[in-house]
């Protein structure tokens, strides 16, 4: 009680040293402002961009012309899962539910390699995280006519429960988000559902329908950030892709592997080679005025400590109480940061919705500058628990 | 017979300046009853400030005993001396040493925030202890708007609050003007009481009438 009391004080009257408390707090500020837009740069070129640096896309250029079970497509997902450079193949299904509605496969793993509809393409609710979770379109209608579920027409939005019934059982889906109509771009103008993968195979067992394959995405091993692996991984899955379509005999029912990929890997190359230097500067700056902190407010609460040693403040006293400071400045910049950037991305964009801070990002943000932190509380730690509280009391007799 | 409060048995204190040995204390013996007001008077360099740390566990003696209930608290390591100085010593500084993004009474609180006191208990204790130095309405100000002898109200205050048995008190009344001087010893010796011992270090020859017993020191002996 008396740890945690020392803690939350000091962490309150930190801010009462106004000049002091400002200064930093605007460092601080302007510090995670740089980490959080990297942050958000390389979670955004992990997922975002993952697809267009290490993914090969294939899919289809009509719909209900690949079902499931052609051997020739299943043959050319073996191949690409048997080669050693390939890390996953994504396979994206849907099927049509009567007239007007098709569902559509979400892989809630690998929610970055669909390229029909990713986190980014929420308008309203969230993403699938889990089963029994659906998505629909922004202000789309199912018409319901000609499905088993008799004459119908309503208009979900994320709360209801969608019920798909079957001859023998049904599948209850949540709808947890809408899409943004940016994606919808349907010549048959159906209304398009998204569920999760135990959704989609309990809809097939209980509906029993044709299902097609809408996409087949293989993903070339490699870390993006630490090395070109992946890139000379998708140069070489490239090559034998497009041999094994040809030898399959895939084309035309599906989109050729594509061409032309060289320039965009060289360019990403040096985007990241860029971004990287970029990170690695703003950690450096980090370090350094976490030092500088810490050796000022070893000077500034010199005096302050030895008061409190002599009152009886034992050294984890002290600490905590060090601690709380640079929690607290670091933390209202950190939050200060965040809202900074968040107001930079909506001016960018123009939208709210497309330009949130993801989760991931916060957190790994916020891990940095905790973890820039570490360099303050460790040399005000070790230099002011080393004061001798005679230091103050010395200019007398 | 009443036992002393605290006792120093045949301290030396040596500084090292330099190749040059200084002795702040020699062959020092002083003891502290219960309900008594000590002063040690002495010239600037005299030794009294550092008679003052090695009671309140601040120093070790280079040679010597100080027996506090029994136990010589020279030996104690870091730990037990902290603890001493929480729950038996109260400190008043000549320069009042107060916090100053801290209130009036948040300064009196702070020697109790590291103990496993209610919050509520420890802010009774201060306001009790504000109204006894006179500082009631003074209680949301910040040092910087107390005059000196208020904060040094203030400082007498916190070094009370944790109902210490051993006041020490470095020239209380150094920085203050006489009339506010008086009040403070006043204030001291009013506090002097319950069991607790005061030693007041001082130059100031005018405050000797406050006191129970004075202690002379010169060149780092007690001449009477």
């Amino acid at each position: 009680m008396g740890n945690l009391r020392v803690f939350l004080k000091a962490a309150r009257f930190t801010f009462r040293n106004r000049k002091r408390t400002i200064a930093f707090i605007a460092l601080f500020t302007i510090l995670s402002a740089y980490v959080i837009f990297f942050s958000n740069t390389f979670t955004e070129y992990y997922r975002t961009d993952l697809l267009r640096n290490k993914g090969i896309i294939t899919n289809q250029i009509a719909y209900n012309t690949v079902d499931q079970t052609n051997d020739t497509v299943q043959e050319f997902i073996a191949r690409a899962n048997g080669y050693e450079q390939t890390e996953s193949v994504i396979v994206h299904r849907y099927f049509d539910f009567g007239a007007s509605i098709r569902i559509f496969e979400l892989d809630e793993k690998n929610p970055w390699a669909f390229t029909l509809i990713t986190p980014r393409s929420i308008a309203t609710g969230r993403f699938v995280s889990g089963s029994g979770e659906a998505l629909v379109l922004t202000g789309s209608t199912l018409n319901l006519e000609s499905t088993l579920l008799g004459n119908a027409t309503i208009d979900p939005s994320p709360g209801d429960k969608l019920t798909l019934q079957g001859n023998s059982s049904s599948v209850v889906v949540k709808i947890v988000g809408e899409i943004t109509k940016d994606v919808y771009n349907d010549p048959e103008n159906k209304a398009w559902i998204f569920v999760d993968s135990a959704s989609f195979d309990a809809m097939l067992v209980a509906l029993q329908p044709t299902t097609y394959i809408y996409e087949i995405t293989v993903l070339a091993k490699g870390n993006l950030l630490l090395s070109e692996e992946p890139y000379n991984n998708k140069r070489f899955l490239v090559e034998q892709l497009k041999n094994d379509y040809f030898d399959l005999g895939l084309s035309p029912s599906f989109l050729t592997v594509p061409n032309g990929i060289e320039q965009n890997i060289d360019t990403r190359i040096e985007e990241r080679n860029s971004d990287l230097l970029n990170f690695s500067f703003g950690i450096l700056a980090g370090i350094l005025l976490s030092l500088l902190y810490g050796i000022l407010l070893s000077r500034f609460r010199k005096t302050e400590i030895a008061v409190l040693k002599t009152v009886g403040y034992d050294s984890w006293n002290i600490r905590l109480s060090l601690l709380a400071e640079i929690l607290s400045i670091s933390f209202v910049g950190y939050l200060i940061g965040v809202f900074a950037i968040q107001s930079y991305l909506v001016y960018q964009a123009a939208s709210l919705i497309s330009s949130i801070l993801s989760f991931d990002v916060i957190l790994l943000s916020f891990s940095i500058v905790v973890l820039f932190d570490l360099p303050s509380v460790l040399i005000s730690s070790y230099s002011l628990v080393k004061v001798r509280p005679l230091d103050v009391l010395r200019d007398t007799g | 017979m009443v036992e002393p409060l605290i006792e120093a048995k045949n301290i030396t204190k040596i500084y090292k300046r330099g190749s040059e040995t200084v002795y702040a204390l020699r062959n020092v013996n002083l003891q502290v009853m219960p309900n008594e007001l000590v002063m040690i008077m002495g010239p600037f360099g005299s030794g009294k400030s550092t008679m003052l740390h090695l009671l309140g566990g601040l120093d070790t003696p280079t040679e010597g005993e100080i027996v506090f209930q029994g136990e010589d608290i020279t030996k104690w390591d870091e730990k037990r001396t902290t603890e001493y100085r929480r729950l038996h010593v109260g400190y008043i500084f000549q320069s009042w040493e107060l916090i100053n993004n801290l209130t009036a009474i948040e300064n009196i609180e702070v020697p109790l925030y590291p103990t496993k006191l209610p919050t509520d208990e420890i802010r009774a204790r201060a306001m009790r202890l504000l109204r006894q130095v006179d500082l009631y309405e003074r209680e949301r100000h910040f040092p910087t708007q107390l005059s000196g002898g208020e904060q040094q109200r203030v400082g007498i205050a916190r070094a009370l609050i944790t109902e210490p048995n051993l006041l020490l008190a470095d020239e209380p009344t150094g920085n203050l003007d006489s009339e506010t001087g008086d009040i403070i010893m006043r204030m001291l010796k009013k506090l002097t009481r319950g069991g607790t011992g005061t030693v007041v270090a001082t130059h100031d020859e005018s405050l000797r009438r406050y006191a129970d017993r004075v202690v002379r020191f010169l060149d780092g002996e007690i001449i009477v």
